[in-house]
């Protein structure tokens, strides 16, 4: 039997087969080769990182370099940071911009760059939810060869501002044609079209105040870190941390002291309604306070900072710092 | 009768034809912003607020230029004073100036109706700056 194909219906298969192949193969897979990143950094100082990579292109893309990193909302990285490479396809270093929150990453679903690195790669461990996903683009698009690997040295430098905090970080390289999420093809998993690296070691700033510890759980971290006693503040307790007089509580109150720009002192200790913490299940409580007026506080005085504790509904039973009961929890209230 | 019939016809169509003077343009009519105002929905920094802290007892009357808060909360203000808008027909922002204050403060504002009740949503930092709460507020039916 003789299969017999005219020349336009050749053609036609030509252009099928030939539309099919580049939209296989228009592909990049990328890999974070290294990051280097200081143990620790002195609050108000810049923290600098360095990040290389390659690029291993499938075909001739034209691309944008996609580089996120997670920081704790504090440094406001996307309006702070300053993002530059150097690469072995361009000249000196190259500019990169912050992604709006607007801009949707691309297979992202509608997502922006930003939710869809928190909602693929999470957040690194961190414990206490003031974390984001930062992202920037480079300012230009490069064109590229097929079946080539090409390297990029990136550096990141960020204001830490005055925060005290040890922290997580988490870095993402990728590119603008398969963001995090391509299917082109379809053995490879969407893994080879980003890459992401958590260093070892966490990031330790050392600054004045309260440390914001987001690596290891604690008993209670007041939410925002960073407030004024016009904010509401949430006051959590992790009763089954570590084992301690209220590891079986069913009702758990507050028992605070502000301590006022005057030098004077407020305390409410009483067991009602107003210091009885929610229950979260599982040993999880929370208590949420706009200060001022949980202390009464009069015009004209302010909150330096606040002392608690933790109580059964008779009160005799009492935790605070490491689950002690000598120690108070303490929380400076600043903006820093 | 064919003739009688075809000159009420001929007159219903001149009648038709006949220009109308008395369509007016539509105008978009001002927000109403006057009454008492309850908080139906707060955030801080993205985060609900609700679960953990009792917002039902805070009030604002809004009145043709003045404002007055009753238990109050972490709001942009915190004594009775004066209100305005930048547009009363197509407001995006709303300014309360403290009797006691020289300056006002600004929020932005959207008014979008959900479930046939209007809306009044606030955005604004009473302490920090870096933390932005979010209120939705709507009138007080009883």
């Amino acid at each position: 039997m003789t299969l017999k194909i005219s020349r336009k219906r050749w053609n036609l298969l030509w252009k099928i087969g030939g539309t099919v192949a580049i939209l296989v193969i228009v592909a990049c897979s990328v890999t974070i080769n290294t990051v280097t990143q200081p143990a620790s950094v002195n609050a108000g100082d810049v923290l600098n990182v360095t990040l290389t990579g390659t690029i291993s292109t499938n075909s001739n893309p034209t691309a944008n370099l996609m580089v996120g990193f997670l920081v704790p909302k504090v440094w406001n990285a996307a309006a702070n940071a300053k993002v530059t490479f150097t690469s072995n396809i361009s000249n000196g270093p190259q500019g990169m911009s912050s992604i709006p929150t607007s801009q949707p990453a691309p297979n992202g679903n509608g997502l922006s760059w930003q939710t869809d690195l928190m909602n693929t790669l999470g957040h690194a461990g961190n414990l206490i939810p003031e974390y984001e996903w930062v992202a920037f683009y480079s300012d230009q698009a490069y064109p590229t060869s097929d079946n080539t690997d090409y390297t990029v040295t990136v550096n990141i430098q960020i204001p830490v501002g005055q925060t005290n905090l040890w922290f997580n970080m988490e870095y993402c390289l990728a590119e603008s044609n398969d963001g995090l999420h391509s299917t082109v093809f379809s053995n490879w998993p969407p893994t080879s079209y980003y890459s992401a690296y958590i260093p070892s070691t966490p990031i330790r700033v050392y600054g004045p105040g309260t440390l914001v510890d987001f690596i290891h759980p604690q008993l209670s971290v007041v939410t925002p870190s960073t407030a004024l006693d016009n904010d509401i503040i949430a006051l959590p307790f992790n009763s089954t941390l570590v084992s301690n007089g209220l590891s079986n509580a069913t009702s758990v109150y507050l028992c605070a002291t502000g301590y006022t720009n005057a030098g004077d002192s407020i305390q409410v200790c009483q067991q009602t309604s107003k210091t009885q913490l929610v229950s979260q299940g599982a040993g999880q409580w929370q208590i949420d306070i706009w200060p001022r007026g949980f202390f009464n506080l009069p015009a004209g005085k302010t909150l330096d900072s606040l002392h608690y504790f933790f109580t059964d509904a008779a009160g005799g039973n009492k935790v605070g710092y490491g689950g002690g009961t000598d120690t108070a929890f303490t929380f400076i209230f600043n903006c820093q | 009768m064919n003739k009688i019939l075809k000159a009420a016809m001929l007159l219903l169509l001149v009648a038709a034809c006949k220009v109308e003077s008395n369509l007016k343009v539509a105008s978009e009519p001002a927000k109403k912003i006057t009454g008492t105002w309850q908080i139906v929905d707060a955030t801080e920094n993205g985060t609900d607020l609700l679960h953990y802290f009792d917002f039902t007892k805070f009030r604002i009357i809004f009145t043709d230029s003045a404002y007055m808060i009753d238990s109050l909360l972490p709001f942009m203000v915190a004594h009775n004073g004066k209100w305005k808008v930048d547009d009363p027909q197509y407001p995006f922002s709303i300014t309360l100036t403290p009797a006691d204050s020289a300056s006002g403060v600004e929020s932005s504002l959207s008014f979008p109706v959900v479930n046939g009740l209007r809306n009044m949503i606030l955005t604004f930092s009473p302490g920090c700056t870096a933390n932005t709460y979010k209120y939705t507020l709507q009138p007080v039916t009883q």
